[in-house]
């Protein structure tokens, strides 16, 4: 508005200029033409009426000048009223001009308080925003939230951005949270560079050679990490330049000597021109480079990994990884370290897997999760394992399993009971049982029955147990095995863990036959949707058969709330 | 059974004690208080009367997910949860804060001492948690510059430390 009114002064002030200009010209010819005729004036008003010329005694001239003479007079007598008008015009004009000149002064004055007036405006409003951003800068919730809680926001933000890059394809540029974290501001920096956690994401090239760049990205992130190990994963990359490179693998093993976990591609070890990269690791986790849900990418090939390369690794999970594992000349012929295998959605020969078992002496943890298991049965030979404690596997695979691995100091059997790749292979024979994996099962104390959440309904009456009472002849006549014999088959079994789904027909089974599980005395339930009633029911019944109460345990059960288990404990006190 | 819990603003709340046990300040000062109102200096009614919000939810399922150490490292927040952490970015810290001072973290696997069920559960609401991962999930994929507007946070590198930022910058850049 200011602004509006100045412009408008402005242009008044212009204006009156303008005309002041027009004024101006306009008094210039009225003031000629008045000097003019006031020259007339003065030439006619200094001769008498009855001047006498005298031009050399000719008549004729005379005469002429005589009236001459007489048509000046007769001039200047039509000049005087002009004068007089040209005169008041003059006049006038000039009281224009005096007022467009006040006017103009005005204008100026007018003009002058506006500027003032706007100079004021805007640096009061400089002043304004100014403090408006230092209050802002005061309640920024970088000031008012304690470090502490940045620091747990930025965990949290660095894990899930880099796992979500590890568990992805790995095919684009990694996240690099902490790097670009910390360069948000000052206080942002000092925490992240503090937290030594942030920085154990180290993304390294999927390549022979590491750029000048990246040596110097992972310098500061190796430092800045101590003392914790670093979390390395590999991503596709294209080659890059040569010029000032260094080789990755003798870069990384000047830098660090453990690490928590190695996320890579099967080829990664036939990176190392050298073959003598053998890092220390928690886990080594190898991947396919181009994964699918359910098993090896077609354009994936099988890897070799020689043994010295995982000589020092802990973990080893191949993840739809076909490898096959080489003892290199003169070099190792076991994995002494290796403590857990999890082999997951890929096909695995019994030989193989024979034959890798014998290279584990100290292989405590198996997992085989939507591993199907090949069908070289009878040319295998048996393998013993004294080390293997715990075993993760389908019904089927452990039945296989237990032709020829012999693990008697087997403790603890998680059963995934809607993981069976190759259904052909799901026999529930009694005898099949009780040849093979009788002496195995005498060893195991705690027996798991994994079912996700969201496992088919039928999962229960057709896949592991079927109630006696329920159980129907075949076309044929012949009545169909009773699956609950199963349990007949676990005597030395304390503790049950059912993960996800309760089987029902299990905790009927449990409750009417006491030759099942006939040692138990303690049931864990995790990760359920168990119902108060359905607990109940079963605890009185086991309780009625065997005249002994049940431990019960009950982890991520949101069923069942507070006085869920008041009432539980209360039925408990009374039985 | 109810107490009586006063905020900074002087406003009273009349909260049922199960749903206050929820928080571990206030289960810690009920026992010395008795029947007297329990005070909250730090946190305002509007910000009480969100976490009483959620207190109120969740007191009926006493096991939320079991903690392995993984569930922290996501952002993944439930349905329920998600919308009552969408409110505008004064509140959400104001949350966070009172969350902190209430110490509303999630206290792992509170055995019952009881001797054959064993309820191994999460009592405490975890509406910290929530506050903290929003807030990881507001600067996912975000450059340092967006962050900065995200959250009115001035730019006070000095020209050498810019010079340094302009480096490690390019160390992101290259493939």
């Amino acid at each position: 508005m200011l602004e509006e009114k100045t412009t408008y002064h402005r242009s008044v002030l212009h204006n009156c200029r303008e005309a002041l200009r027009v004024a101006g010209v306009l008094r210039l010819a009225i003031q000629k033409s008045q000097q003019t005729m006031e020259e007339i004036q003065t030439m006619t008003a200094n001769v008498p009426p009855d001047t006498s010329i005298h031009v050399g005694g000719d008549d004729s001239s005379r005469t002429r000048y005589c009236n001459l003479l007489e048509e000046a007079k007769s001039s200047h007598e039509r000049v005087a009223p002009a004068l007089e008008k040209g005169a008041r015009n003059l006049k006038a004009m000039d009281e224009r001009i005096r007022i467009i000149n006040d006017d103009i002064d005005g204008e100026i004055s007018i003009l002058a308080t506006l500027e003032a007036s706007k100079t004021m405006v805007h640096s009061s409003i400089e002043q304004r925003a100014h403090a408006i951003s230092l209050k802002r800068r005061i309640i920024s919730v970088r000031l008012i939230i304690p470090e502490e809680i940045w620091a747990k926001i930025f965990e949290i933000s660095v894990a899930d951005e880099e796992m979500t890059f590890i568990e992805g394809s790995r095919h684009e540029l990694p996240p690099f949270k902490a790097l670009k974290l910390s360069t948000v501001c000052k206080s942002w920096r000092n925490i992240v560079t503090s937290r030594s956690n942030l920085w154990r994401y180290l993304a390294i090239p999927h390549r022979h050679q590491l750029s000048p760049l990246q040596c110097a990205r992972l310098a500061h992130c190796i430092t800045l990490c101590r003392p914790y190990m670093p979390i390395m994963y590999t991503y596709s990359t294209e080659p890059g330049s040569l010029e000032g490179s260094v080789t990755l693998f003798s870069y990384l093993s000047q830098r660090i000597s453990c690490y928590e976990a190695i996320y890579t591609f099967g080829d990664f070890f036939s990176l190392d021109e050298e073959l003598d990269f053998a890092p220390r690791a928690g886990t080594l986790c190898i991947t396919p480079r181009y994964q699918t849900k359910m098993g090896p990418h077609p354009d994936d090939e099988e890897y070799m990994i020689f043994l010295s390369s995982l000589a020092y690794i802990d973990r080893l999970e191949l993840r739809s990884t076909i490898v096959e594992l080489m003892s290199s000349f003169d070099g190792p012929e076991e994995l002494p370290n290796l403590q857990t295998l999890i082999v997951s959605n890929i096909v695995l020969y019994s030989e193989e897997l024979v034959d890798w078992i014998s290279m584990m002496p100290g292989l405590t943890c198996m997992k085989l999760p939507g591993v199907a298991i090949g069908m070289n049965l009878e040319s295998t030979t048996e393998e013993a394992t004294t080390s293997l404690e715990c075993l993760t596997c389908s019904i089927s695979q452990y039945t296989a399993i237990s032709k020829w691995i012999i693990a008697p100091h087997l403790a603890r059997l998680t059963l995934l009971l809607q993981d069976e790749p190759d259904p052909d292979l799901f026999r529930f024979d009694d005898d099949i049982l009780a040849q093979y994996t009788d002496s195995t099962n005498e060893s195991i104390s705690y027996l798991t029955l994994s079912i996700p959440l969201d496992a088919e309904e039928d999962i229960d009456a057709n896949w592991f147990v079927r109630d006696p009472l329920t159980s129907e002849e075949g076309e044929d006549g012949e009545e169909e095995p009773h699956y609950t014999s199963i349990l007949r088959h676990f005597q030395a079994v304390s503790c049950l863990q059912f993960d996800g789904r309760v089987l029902l027909s299990v905790l009927a089974t449990l409750s009417t036959d006491k030759a099942s599980l006939p040692n138990l005395h303690s049931l864990t339930i995790s990760n359920s949707d168990v119902q108060e009633s359905t607990l109940s029911t079963f605890l009185s019944g086991y309780h009625a058969l065997r005249q002994r109460s049940l431990s019960v345990s009950l982890v991520n059960c949101t069923n069942l709330d507070a006085d869920a288990v008041k009432r539980l404990e209360g039925m408990f006190s009374t039985l | 059974m109810s107490i009586t819990i006063v905020t900074s603003d002087n406003e009273q709340f009349c909260v049922e004690k199960l749903v206050a046990q929820r928080i571990a300040l206030i289960e810690d000062m009920v026992e010395n208080a008795g029947d007297r109102p329990i005070p909250l200096p730090n946190v305002t009614a509007s910000v009480l009367r969100k976490i009483l919000e959620y207190c109120e939810h969740h007191k009926n399922d006493p096991l939320p997910p079991y903690d392995d150490g993984s569930r922290s490292r996501t952002t993944h927040i439930s349905e329920w949860d998600q919308k009552f952490i969408t409110v505008d970015q004064e509140m959400l810290f104001e949350i966070i804060l009172a969350a902190n001072y209430l110490e509303m973290k999630p206290l792992l696997y509170v055995r019952l001492n009881v001797p054959r069920v064993q309820c191994l559960t999460a009592c405490n609401a975890v509406a910290g948690d929530i506050g903290c991962k929003t807030v990881a999930n507001m600067i996912k994929g975000k450059s340092p510059e967006e962050i900065r507007k995200l959250f009115n946070i001035v730019n006070n590198f000095t020209p050498e430390e810019e010079a340094q930022i302009r480096k490690e910058a390019e160390w992101a850049e290259d493939r």
